[in-house]
């Protein structure tokens, strides 16, 4: 008799103990949830260094305008500043793409796979369509978004610098560059680091790509390439500088 | 017999007590353990949050000193152009050499794009179809730009010359800036044509709008923001 109430003893003790321990612990894990902070650390860090790049650039801007004012202020005569404004104004145009370039990159030519080599077709020619697909207008927007995000600094298609505004459209069966039609073969030349940009192109998978579309691309690099102007003239009619800081 | 009850009782309250002990020492020695652990983070995120926010801060002292000295350095050439015509005409064109440019900040008539994945992206059986791609992005650029949009800037970003759009997960990267969902793309140009140009019947809204959320609103004046870190750009 005692030897048996003694077993139960010990076993609704151990059940009780247990049943406390399993009490604590969910109690204690639903009223704190651990927080995870960690995460978001790789984060904070890719911003900081994002905003540190533009402190640089926001700097390399300053001196710049600093040394365009400075050269204005000290300039003796007013041919003299009228020049250096020509300086600034030919600066600012090389960026707009409406003066050409020149510089090392690579010229990547995008041909049918099957005809022989004929790369100055007739113009005038429709372009023959070639397996499933063909080259549309996408295609080549990705193909100069890659280039454009490997750090080239200027682009042009089949001899069209491509600008801000440049719009690239299929419009009926053939690819229009803003209002200008381009046939194939396509030649796209890009000026930037050889290197990078031809490890970008296969990094990024644009020959298979092509590819499916019957077309081989050939890209190579050039120590010495020119690209052109865009020679579209624009009327600006809509915007304005903003002069003054929250002049909205 | 009761006295035994009494004595199981006790014994129960007893246990259930102890046991309670052992695991509430237990698990707090753990939590402070953890929270020593995240203490440090902590400090680390709130060090690197007042670093990006002080950063922040100073940009947008630098943003404000070089409108100041764009500013500055329009005085003198409105000046210049005032005393003689080859300077006044010099000046117009560099006035729209460096808005085509992107290198000062624009203001204008135009239209405002919000595009965003769609709400239900996660339930439907093709996910990719439901979320915004940067070749959507692109595309709507793109269409902008044969509506005749004299600028375009992307969540902020002013797209120029060799602007990059790219997408990573859900953020996007234009200019080598990287910001998330939703993308808002601004374009100065005529509101209605840039407007009428994406509401095409199958063109650009139609094809997307099924898909993910896009919503245009034309704007009597947008302003965007000038490119910044054209001097770091070496052009030959």
């Amino acid at each position: 008799m005692l030897q048996k109430s003694r077993k139960i003893t010990f076993i609704l003790a151990i059940i009780s103990a247990i049943i406390g321990v399993m009490l604590t612990v969910q109690l204690r894990s639903s009223l704190h949830p651990v927080h995870k902070e960690s995460r978001s650390i790789a984060e904070l860090r890719t911003t900081l260094q994002k905003e540190l790049e533009k402190h640089k650039n926001l700097l390399a801007d300053i001196s710049k305008y600093n040394q365009l004012y400075y050269q204005y202020e000290t300039s003796l005569s007013e041919d003299e500043s009228i020049s250096v404004m020509k300086e600034e104004l030919a600066r600012t145009r090389r960026m707009a793409g409406m003066v050409g370039m020149e510089g090392e990159g690579i010229v990547i030519d995008v041909v049918d796979a099957h005809t022989s080599e004929q790369p100055a077709m007739d113009e005038h020619m429709p372009v023959p369509v070639v397996g499933d697909y063909t080259i549309d207008d996408e295609d080549l927007r990705w193909l100069v978004n890659i280039l454009f995000a490997n750090g080239a600094q200027a682009v042009s298609i089949n001899g069209h610098r491509l600008i801000a505004t440049t719009a690239i459209r299929n419009v009926g069966d053939v690819i229009q560059i803003d209002t200008r039609t381009i046939r194939a073969p396509y030649e796209i030349k890009a000026l930037g680091e050889p290197e990078v940009l031809l490890s970008a192109l296969k990094l990024e998978g644009v020959e298979e790509n092509f590819q499916l579309a019957n077309k081989k691309v050939l890209a190579e690099k050039r120590d010495k390439l020119m690209i052109s102007a865009n020679n579209e003239t624009r009327v600006i009619q809509f915007m304005k500088p903003v002069k003054e800081k929250g002049d909205s | 017999m009761s006295r035994r009850r009494k004595f199981h009782l006790y014994l129960t309250i007893v246990t259930l007590s102890t046991g309670f002990l052992v695991a509430t020492s237990f698990e707090t020695n753990k939590l402070t353990r953890k929270e020593r652990m995240n203490d440090q983070l902590f400090q680390q995120e709130t060090q690197l949050n007042d670093r990006i926010l002080a950063e922040k801060e100073q940009n947008r002292h630098l943003e404000n000193q070089l409108l100041d000295l764009q500013r500055q350095v329009g005085k003198v050439e409105e000046a210049m152009a005032e005393r003689k015509s080859e300077a006044a005409e010099t000046l117009s064109q560099l006035d729209a050499a460096r808005m085509l440019a992107g290198v000062v900040a624009v203001a204008g008539p135009g239209i405002v794009i919000t595009m965003q994945d769609s709400q239900n992206a996660a339930n439907s059986a093709d996910i990719a179809n439901y979320i915004v791609h940067e070749q959507d992005v692109r595309l709507v650029v793109n269409e902008l730009r044969a509506a005749g949009a004299e600028a375009i800037s992307i969540n902020g970003q002013r797209v120029v010359s060799n602007s990059e759009i790219r997408c990573i997960g859900p953020t996007i990267i234009v200019n080598g800036i990287k910001s998330a969902a939703p993308f808002v793309v601004t374009a100065i140009g005529n509101p209605d044509t840039l407007d009428s140009a994406l509401n095409l019947p199958g063109g650009v809204l139609h094809s997307l709008q099924d898909f993910v959320q896009i919503s245009v609103a034309k704007k009597e004046r947008v302003e965007l923001p000038a490119f910044v870190g054209d001097a770091k750009t070496k052009h030959s």
